[in-house]
């Protein structure tokens, strides 16, 4: 009994170390705010028109498949042309997600108890994940470019959840339904090496998930910023682009 | 002559830029032109055209940096070169200031594919300095 007694004498003195002023210590949380850029260096491939897809072909169901690969020949012919194919990005519109977190310019995470902002160089694009606030209903989700992103610290990992993205935020041209939801799991695997595994969940279009990793290196590069300001392009009536003479 | 190589810090996807300043006045940014902004299909990359003349416009700004270069000939052809962002030239070396409007220029670059006059640049030596596109 005397033994059990100091045991439980023992065990409320480690509580009460843990737990300070009898409110539980919250678990120190990693910090990866700061400046990222991937990793490796070739994580992009060779052709810049053709980035490689990080996680292969997606299993795309019909006719989302079908269509996938119709638009991957008009493209492919159009760049044959030399008048390639407006896209979005032509437009200086944003890459959405989860393009933007594939970091092609560099990215800044900045977060605090409350959230997570993470800032894109390219297009200056921003975007907001809110840890202490639940995802909205289905039927208040406006599709937005980056969608509307909820997390949570598990451990050491952030866990993140984001939907109500647009329709012509596209990942690499794969298209998705209205329902796509990310999942994205942060991991500092060491001081400066950061790690995002992704699951992408869309039963609409694809008939398994689609998941990648993204993995970032810390750098002490300064963003700059980035504003479309002078886009000459000439878009033409059928959907294609010129240089222009402007 | 000396060279000094200064690595940059990488900047996906082009991971091998690098500055090269070849004694005190010719400055060269080796890089693969890259850019999230539009096709590359425009262009011939597998052709380079050679032209000389005036630099008639230099516009510093995204989503491409852009040299328009008067070119010498009778009549004057006026050239639209492209090359990268601000970001990723000034991260390579370059700076607003290094293209003037009046510079004689010579410029390398891959032609458009569709004949009109202009392209992605390749090379542009003012003077003494030599800038390679990309970004």
């Amino acid at each position: 009994m005397a033994k059990l007694a100091l045991v439980v004498l023992a065990a409320a003195a480690g509580a009460f170390i843990v737990s300070g002023c009898g409110k539980p210590a919250e678990a120190k949380k990693p910090d990866i705010s700061g400046t990222w850029e991937r990793t490796p260096d070739d994580w992009f491939g060779e052709d810049p028109d053709r980035p490689v897809l990080p996680g292969g072909k997606p299993a795309l169901k019909e006719p989302f498949l079908s269509q996938y690969t119709a638009l991957k020949k008009k493209l492919a012919d159009a760049d044959e042309s030399g008048a390639p194919i407006a896209t979005t990005s032509s437009k200086c519109l944003p890459e959405g997600m989860p393009t933007m977190m594939t970091a092609l310019f560099p990215i800044e995470i900045i977060h605090d108890s409350k959230k997570v902002v993470v800032l894109g160089e390219y297009l200056q694009q921003v975007r907001r994940i809110l840890l202490t606030e639940p995802m909205p209903p289905k039927d208040k989700l406006d599709p937005m470019f980056q969608g509307y992103s909820r997390g949570r610290w598990e451990g050491d990992t952030l866990v993140v959840e984001t939907l109500g993205i647009r329709p012509e935020a596209k990942l690499y041209d794969i298209p998705h339904g209205k329902d796509m939801k990310i999942t994205e799991r942060f991991r500092l695997k060491d001081a400066d090496h950061l790690e995002n595994q992704i699951v992408i969940e869309d039963p609409e279009v694809l008939n398994a998930a689609y998941r990648f990793t993204l993995d970032y290196k810390r750098s002490d590069y300064k963003i700059q910023e980035y504003v479309c300001e002078n886009n000459t392009l000439e878009f033409r009536s059928d959907g294609k682009i010129g240089l222009g003479r402007k | 002559m000396e060279m000094t190589v200064i690595n940059q810090p990488t900047y996906p996807p082009c991971p091998s830029r690098r500055i090269f300043l070849l004694s005190t006045v010719t400055l060269a940014v080796v890089s693969s032109a890259a850019s999230a902004h539009h096709s590359f299909a425009l262009f011939n990359k597998t052709k380079q055209v050679s032209i000389k003349g005036v630099v008639g416009r230099f516009d510093w700004a995204n989503p491409h940096v852009t040299v328009y270069v008067d070119a010498e000939g009778k009549p004057a052809q006026r050239y639209k070169i492209e090359t990268g962002s601000t970001n990723a030239l000034s991260r390579s070396g370059w700076k607003s200031d290094l293209i003037k409007v009046g510079d004689k220029a010579e410029v390398t670059f891959n032609p458009l594919k569709n004949g009109d006059p202009g392209g992605l640049l390749v090379e542009i030596k003012i003077g003494g300095v030599v800038l390679s596109g990309g970004g």
